[in-house]
């Protein structure tokens, strides 16, 4: 079966997700949308280890990954799936309220895609994230899945 | 060979000068000789008298000359000795001290023949009888002492430091050794080293203190902007979902939680911004102050445009500083010159310098605005402290705080004046250019 690719928001905080939803909704995005609350649950997600073993079998057309983060933080997550071959190829946004320089230095040395600074103004907020969802779900050809490998 | 390199010992280079002595003996066996020719009387007899009188008075007077000449030279060796300011010393082998100069007794209290009556270990500290003794033994060996360090026992039990350098002199079994009173030396030494200690004590705990700072203001960046994202945010889906169901009273409450979160965010990221520019590297640099100030004055166009200003540029000199923060500083400045004029028809604001002392610039921002009562003065340059309502005139009370920030990190100063509705003036002192090439 070819679906559309889901979206994967790895966020810890309810609120952050739920405007996220919201302005993706809003655009009437039609990819599914999963989450995982930590960088611990986000590979467990996208290695299909429990609870995520019967997730659909295409890889996220974008993980929008924060930063700061309970167990494994965002930077530790980014730096796993970097290394993981299965998994290099998958786009991540990082999506933060941190402007801070060494985050922005940390980030791109992992090999990120982008990163978004999370806009307190809501309406700029959903912007930013219905941009984010238009340009790598919609517009953006991803890797074939398991074009990571070998 | 002309070309071989000297040896390194000097010793056999100097050609033996014949000592006069010689020469006096010489002549006198001469002198004796031809002598006794003369009584020989022979022909030549009375020549040789003669010459042989000549040669033993000669032989006489060179005699005298040279006795004179070693008195002399032995009494300069002796004055050299006494008054020479360092101690001077030799040791013979079996340990005990044969000369010792006078400084020895004005440094440890003991007179020379007290010196020379023991073995001088017996003066050597005890925990330095170990170092001596191998120092010793190497020079015995042949090998010379230089910067040797060790205790010696003064006549009231203290004990001072000396510092030795010692060549041993194959004939006559000597070392000849020469030592200096380093007791104040190592104790301004140690000074230093406990002082340097302690400063590094307070670096540590400066980092440690910048660290935690650090640590602050990156959780201020995220965790206290994360909450208002989310006040601000379901305000407005409220807004969008629940319009109709409120009346007048709870759209504008609605209004003023948006605008209250708002302001936060703003003094956030100011407050952000301030503590950045306290961590910035500063890339100081000699910089034309006028090209800092044109720069500025481009970033402005937007809050001059539609206000009659009058800007007046004096001439201003080079300084010493980090092009970029001076500029946000200028920025600063003229941002609130605009803003505290804008109630005036025409804006009058004037940059210039005034003599500075001790190799310092100081610039000022001097303008025609509402001023400020001096009294409130000492508030001017405090984080988020304004002398004015937001309704007024808008703002967070962070430009000149950075200003102040940007001043101290220079090592400068920062200071204002005014009157009420009477116009500012702002003052900063600057390092002067340094007469280097700008970067």
């Amino acid at each position: 079966m070819i679906g559309l690719r889901p979206v994967l928001i790895v966020d810890d905080s309810a609120d952050d997700v739920e405007l996220m939803r919201e302005a993706l909704g809003t655009f009437k995005l039609a990819n599914p949308i999963d989450v995982a609350r930590d960088g611990e649950e986000a590979l467990r997600y996208l290695r299909r280890e429990p609870p995520f073993a019967a997730r659909p079998t295409l890889d996220p057309s974008v993980v929008l990954l924060d930063l700061k983060m309970p167990k494994l933080d965002g930077l530790e997550a980014l730096r796993e799936i970097r290394a993981d071959p299965a998994l290099r190829a998958i786009p991540i946004v990082m999506v933060t309220s941190s402007r801070e320089e060494q985050d922005l230095v940390r980030s791109y040395a992992l090999g990120v895609n982008a990163y978004v600074v999370k806009p307190v103004d809501f309406a700029a907020f959903a912007d930013a994230v219905q941009q984010l969802g238009a340009f790598w779900a919609v517009l953006n050809e991803p890797p074939p899945t398991g074009g990571g490998r070998g | 060979m002309d070309t071989a390199p000297a040896s390194p010992s000097g010793r056999g280079l100097r050609p033996p000068t014949p000592p006069k002595a010689l020469i006096a003996i010489h002549t006198l066996v001469a002198g004796a000789v031809l002598w006794l020719v003369a009584l020989s009387n022979g022909p030549s007899a009375l020549i040789a008298g003669v010459v042989a009188l000549a040669a033993l008075g000669g032989a006489a007077l060179l005699w005298r000359r040279d006795t004179i000449e070693r008195a002399a030279a032995a009494q300069r060796l002796e004055l050299l000795f006494s008054h020479f300011p360092d101690l001077l010393v030799t040791a013979d082998t079996a340990g005990h001290f044969q000369d010792v100069n006078p400084v020895w007794e004005r440094v440890f209290g003991f007179t020379a023949e007290e010196l020379k009556a023991k073995p001088f270990l017996d003066f050597v500290h005890p925990d330095d009888v170990a170092r001596t003794l191998r120092m010793y033994a190497e020079q015995q060996e042949g090998a010379e002492a230089v910067a040797f360090a060790n205790r010696y026992r003064c006549k009231d039990g203290s004990y001072r430091w000396l510092e030795w350098n010692a060549t041993p002199v194959a004939a006559g079994d000597l070392i000849y050794a020469m030592a200096r009173d380093i007791t104040d030396r190592r104790a301004a030494d140690e000074r230093i080293r406990a002082l340097t200690a302690q400063l590094e004590t307070h670096v540590a705990s400066l980092q440690a203190v910048n660290g935690e700072l650090e640590a602050f203001s990156y959780s201020v960046s995220h965790d206290l902007r994360a909450p208002l994202r989310h006040i601000v945010g379901f305000a407005d889906l409220l807004e969008k979902q629940a319009a109709g169901a409120l009346d007048e009273t709870g759209l504008r409450y609605l209004a003023k939680v948006r605008a209250a979160a708002k302001r936060m965010g703003q003094l956030i990221d100011d407050l952000l911004a301030f503590s950045r520019l306290g961590r910035a590297e500063l890339r100081a640099v000699d910089v034309p102050l006028d090209e800092v100030v044109r720069s500025a004055a481009a970033e402005m166009q937007e809050e001059l445009a539609g206000r009659e200003v009058e800007l007046r540029l004096r001439p201003l000199p080079a300084v010493h500083g980090d092009p970029s923060l001076l500029r946000l500083a200028v920025i600063n400045l003229l941002s609130n010159a605009l803003k505290y004029t804008r109630t005036r028809p025409r804006a009058e604001i004037e940059l210039g310098t005034e003599p500075g002392d001790g190799g310092r610039v100081v610039m000022y921002v001097r303008d025609n605005g509402v001023g400020f009562d001096m009294k409130y003065a000492d508030k001017l340059f405090g984080v988020f402290q304004r002398l004015h309502s937001a309704e007024e005139f808008e703002g967070t009370g962070i430009g000149l705080a950075n200003v102040q920030r940007i001043v101290h990190r220079h090592g400068g100063r920062v200071w204002g004046e005014g009157r009420p509705d009477a116009g500012a003036t702002f003052f900063l002192s600057l390092p002067a250019a340094r007469g280097e090439a700008a970067a």
